[in-house]
Formats: structure tokens, sequence, C-alpha cells
């Protein structure tokens, strides 16, 4: 039982570091969306190409948009598929962290003309902070890595759960900190618990 | 422990560290399950289906105000409402002014007829679920809409707590670094547990573009 503390202690040491740079990606983009963040744009346009591409039937659904982007080289996160039967044309916005691909797909003449936009590191921050998000949830997570970072997501909120519990412990076993400890706590729960519901009862 | 090169910093770390810690404990706890009930469609925090939809007409008086926002404070004020402007919008013939009013819990469009001098109040209010939700997201701001501004004080009091949380994040990660610098005999398994931390976010945010 003596022994308790220690494990604690290095749990939540151990655990605090890892976490720390998600932590600090998390708290970054938070005051990147908080403030509108728009990136400066730097290039003079976004990189656009046009290129031939064989198309195969089944137009409009996520397999056949992999098949044609793969074609293209593009790589990402398929936003959503926007098939225009009548206008014979394909939409298809690909995301993945710091850039944004659209690719329009005439079927008719079987081209596809390619636009990448980079959105930079801050970009990139928000993107990571809204994925996987509540939108789209049916095709969300079509591109492996997404998949990952959703596990990745799902593990560091877990992991703060943990990582708050073991700080609770490690403060509830330090005596000289009580007072203020219990001060800081009960304040930072009476704001929560003030604000929402001035924001919900007004 | 082995006393760090300058021990003010080390103590000061230590409970600048347990202080904020607990003062933003209940705020992460907050934010974390929420994000973690945004990322997952679990059918016990389901609000949409169970939402509540409310319909009422009320006469009002035609207000003064030359702008949008401020004829649709004016509205606000006379219908009883409170909350968020989320955007005004005018509608042919030009005696129609509509809005929408936002807050976690709550939406309420608003249909103003001038030429008759009444509004239809259209409300949908969702259960905790879908409160908590909403209050991960509620800035008061969207990126993709550069002229919206938080109008009401409590979005802003809110929008601030998110950035006094964000700080706090960020303080407690430069203090357990500190903390952990102070712990001589950990430094090898300290510097690969953060090591990996940092590999694997970078991979996540540098290194997809590359792949």
């Amino acid at each position: 039982m003596k022994r308790l503390p220690v494990w604690t202690r290095d749990l939540h040491l151990y655990l605090g570091l890892v976490l720390s740079p998600f932590i600090l990606l998390f708290a970054i983009s938070t005051v990147l969306l908080n403030h509108r963040w728009q990136r400066t744009p730097t290039l003079p346009a976004a990189a656009k190409q046009t290129t031939s591409i064989d198309v195969a039937d089944g137009a409009g659904t996520l397999a056949h948009a992999r098949q044609l982007l793969d074609q293209l080289h593009v790589t990402g996160e398929i936003d959503y598929v926007r098939h225009n039967a009548k206008a014979e044309r394909l939409l298809i916005p690909v995301s993945q962290p710091g850039l944004t691909t659209r690719v329009e797909v005439d079927l008719r003449a079987r081209t596809a003309t390619v636009e990448r936009e980079a959105q930079g590191l801050g970009g990139a921050l928000i993107y990571l902070h809204r994925m996987p998000g509540p939108h789209n949830v049916a095709i969300r997570g079509n591109w492996i890595y997404l998949r990952w970072w959703s596990v990745v997501t799902d593990s560091v909120v877990y992991g703060v759960l943990l990582l708050t519990a073991s700080g609770l412990y490690l403060w509830g076993i330090l005596k000289a900190e009580r007072g203020i400890g219990w001060l800081m706590l009960v304040a930072g729960t009476a704001t929560v618990g003030a604000m929402i519901t001035a924001i919900c009862a007004s | 422990m082995p006393p760090s090169r300058n021990p003010s910093v080390k103590t000061w770390s230590e409970k600048l560290h347990i202080y904020l810690g607990l003062y933003f404990l209940v705020f992460l706890w907050l934010f974390a399950a929420s994000g973690l009930l945004l990322n997952h469609a679990w059918r016990f925090a389901e609000f949409w289906p169970q939402r509540q939809q409310s319909t009422r007409e009320q006469r009002i008086s035609i207000p003064d105000a030359t702008t949008d926002s401020a004829r649709a404070a004016d509205l606000m004020r006379q219908l009883g409402l409170a909350g968020e402007l989320e955007w005004t919008t005018v509608r042919q013939p030009p005696e129609r002014f509509e809005f929408r009013v936002a807050r976690p819990g709550r939406t309420i469009d608003v249909k103003a007829d001038l030429s008759r001098a009444t509004a239809t109040v259209q409300e949908i209010r969702v259960n905790g679920w879908g409160v908590f939700r909403t209050l991960h997201t509620f800035t008061g701001v969207r990126i993709n809409a550069p002229t919206s501004e938080r109008d009401w004080i409590l979005t802003k009091l809110w929008s601030f707590s998110m950035d006094a949380v964000a700080a706090g994040m960020v303080l407690l990660v430069i203090t357990s670094l500190v903390l952990a610098y102070g712990r001589r005999e950990k430094w090898i398994s300290s510097a690969i547990a953060l090591v990996s931390g940092i590999l694997l976010c970078g991979f996540f945010v540098f290194g997809l573009r590359w792949l």
C-alpha cells in the first residue's frame, strides 16, 4: 500500500509527459478557433492542375471517389462526394492536416481538376481539433490515418481523465496544499456551475 | 526528490501546477467529456430526436434602429429573448426581417412581419446532452463567417473561459516540464515519455501531408 503513492506519482509524471504535446495541440487550436484564426495567404493562388482520368461506373459512391483519387495521387479524408448527374460532374473535397484538395471531375470529358491549398500549421491544428467530429458520421474515417487519429483523440481524453484522477489522489495525500487546494477546486467548480446556470437559465 | 538548482522555481511550479490543475479540473472534465461525445454518435447521448418545438406569434412595435443587429436586439428585448444573435436576414418584401438567437440547449428563429407588426417565434429545445455538446463549441463566432461577432455577454464570458482553460493547460504543461526536470533520477524515462508524445503528435500534425 505504501508503494501506491510512488506508482501514482510515476504514472502522473509519464502520462502527463506523453500527453503534453496533445494538450498543447488542443489548447492552441482552442484559441485559434475561439478567435476565428484564418490563414494569411502566402501563395498567389492555390495550385491547380487538370489531367485525364479513367472513369468507372458507380459515380457518387465513396469507393468510386477513392478510386479516382488514387489515379490522381490525392490522399486524405474525403469530406463528402457531390454528384451532379445532370451536368455529369463530381466534386470531391479532400482534407488532411494542413492541406485541402478540391477535386472536380468532368465525367463526360473524363478529366479531373485538382486544386491544392496549404492551410499552414494553424490550419493543421484546427483540423485535428475538429476531427472526426459530429458531421458526416456515415463516411467519416474513410482515410485510415483519420481513423487512427480518432483512436488517439479518444486515448488522449481517457488519459486526461486518468491524469486528473491521479492528480487528485496525489493532492489528497499532500497535506501542505489542502487549504488553498480546496479553495481553488471550489472556486473552479463554482465558476463553471455559475456560468452554465447563467447561460442555460437566463 | 533531489533538490533542483533553483528551489524557488521548483516550489512555485509545484504550487502553480496543483492550483491550476484544481481550478480547471471541472472545466477540463467538461471539455474532455463533451469532446468525446462530439466524436461518437452514442445512442444514450442522443438529443435531436427528443427535441421539443414550439411556435408562438406575438405583436411587436416596429424597431427604430437602422442596423440589422440593433433591430434584432430591439425585437429580442420586446420578445423577452436572450442569447447569441447568430444571423439576421431581410427577406423580400423588405418588411420581413428574420434572425436566429442561439445558446446551449435552445435555438430560436424569429420571423418578424414589420408591415403587420407581428413576430413568429419558433423555439427548439434540446435535452441536457444537447446542452453539454453545445457548450464545447459555443464561441459565438464561426471560422467561415468572418463578420459574425459575439454580442451576448455570456457568450463573451464563456469564450473568455475557453481561452483561460487553454492558457491554464499551457501553464500546466510548462510547470510539469519544470517538475519533471527536477526529478533527475527519472530523466531518461521522462525523456522517453516526452519524446514518444512529441513523435506521435508530430506524426499527425506534420507527417501526414507527406504520405
